[in-house]
């Protein structure tokens, strides 16, 4: 569970500019910042109307960034962490004088 | 004028060793008068593939629907002027104005020969046309046994008991993701559907985890809204979604690219839209239920625009 935060146009944000509304939620659990702020989330009760005129209501979660973009974003994300935990393990083997 | 001399048991043996060889690879049964009806004969055999289907254009569906042609007739109901067209499961890589694509799966309703000999089964899905530079779908029927049969509706993912499935491939139940480590016991869903073609899904398992869902992934490409008129409801917005996954993970929640979470008013009978415009190539679609607070989906129709 995390604390996110949503603009008036319900665009996710990982940090509050003073304007925002804070949400809790697990949706974003494990996602990297450029994954969550290319989502919307419309809460229980509120709406949104797209450009086109069509009214989505809450609770919605869905991508205002194509989806691909933020797929690979991840990709990158979950690959740079592995690699640090990879790093943090040889370094904390190699401190512990090569013992396990 | 000069006349030879044959053994005449010989000579019929030899005429009837060739016309049984025309009759062969002619594919006829005709007796063969020597020579004309053998000339003739040799003359109609097809030097190669003959196909057993024709593409037709309609103006409109009821245009189409007054139409009889022959069997196999695929009929495309476009306005634009179709300049060649292809079978095959990919998009067109390179395409000129006015020609259609015609999708094809492993299953379809409309399943048909191409040819007229040793038999080469095609099963079409939906078709597009390449139109204004662009690939939009086509409304096609086939002619089958006296009758006209539709192809797949393109965006039609269940209506009134209609499951369109040469798009969805069905609708089917299961337990492809749980909820999380500790509550991942397999449910059981009761399914059932009324005169009016209304489907209810109630998970009977408590903590049991189920997904009404289509079999086939759905490709959104094109898409901008996924509608559905029914109700999704679970006494706590965790427990009943409708989800739109890039695939099947582990958990629920795991390649959930949209959803549309259970509320306290889902329960009421309503149209539902999910924003669908970001999100491209194919997706599995369906109810996610977990088996506390009674979860509940009921749904009359859900489709793509």
């Amino acid at each position: 569970m995390k604390t996110i935060y949503i603009d008036s146009e319900f665009k996710c944000h990982v940090t509050d500019d003073g304007t925002m509304t804070a949400v809790e939620t697990d949706v974003f659990d494990g996602k990297c910042d450029t994954f969550i702020e290319g989502y919307r989330y419309i809460p229980e009760g509120q709406s949104w109307t797209r450009e086109d005129g069509t009214v989505f209501r809450g609770q919605m979660v869905a991508p205002w960034r194509d989806y691909g973009l933020l797929a690979a974003a991840q990709a990158q994300y979950e690959k740079d962490q592995a690699e640090s935990a990879e790093l943090e393990a040889a370094f904390q083997y190699l401190m512990t004088g090569g013992t396990a | 004028m000069a006349y030879k001399f044959v053994n005449a048991d010989q000579l019929d043996a030899d005429m009837a060793a060739v016309a049984n060889a025309i009759r062969s690879k002619g594919g006829t049964s005709d007796k063969l008068a020597f020579p004309n009806g053998m000339i003739s004969a040799i003359s109609n055999i097809s030097t190669g593939v003959e196909l057993d289907f024709d593409v037709v254009t309609y103006a409109s569906e009821e245009a189409l629907l007054a139409a009889t042609p022959a069997e196999n007739t695929i009929g495309v109901i476009t306005t634009n002027k179709i300049t060649g067209y292809s079978f095959s499961a990919e998009a067109l890589a390179e395409a000129v104005e006015g020609m259609v694509w015609f999708n094809i799966g492993t299953s379809s309703q409309v399943a048909f020969s191409a040819t007229k000999k040793n038999p080469i089964m095609v099963y079409p899905l939906s078709a597009k046309q390449y139109v204004d530079g662009a690939l939009g779908d086509v409304t096609c029927w086939t002619y089958q046994n006296g009758a006209w049969v539709e192809w797949a509706t393109p965006g039609l993912l269940y209506d009134s008991g209609n499951e369109n499935i040469g798009l969805t491939g069905g609708w089917i139940s299961g337990t492809p993701v749980v909820y999380n480590s500790s509550f991942k016991l397999p449910g059981s869903l009761d399914i059932s559907i009324d005169d009016s073609g209304l489907l209810t899904a109630t998970e009977t398992v408590a903590n049991g985890n189920s997904v009404l869902y289509m079999k086939n992934p759905i490709d959104l490409s094109n898409y901008s809204t996924l509608k559905f008129t029914g109700s999704y409801y679970s006494g706590n917005s965790l427990h009943c979604m409708l989800g739109i996954w890039t695939e099947f993970g582990i958990y629920k929640d795991d390649n959930i690219a949209a959803k549309l979470s259970s509320t306290s008013t889902s329960k009421n009978r309503d149209t539902y839209v999910v924003d669908v415009s970001k999100l491209s190539g194919p997706h599995m679609i369906g109810f996610y239920m977990f088996g506390t607070s009674s979860s509940q989906v009921t749904m009359q129709k859900m489709w793509l625009e």
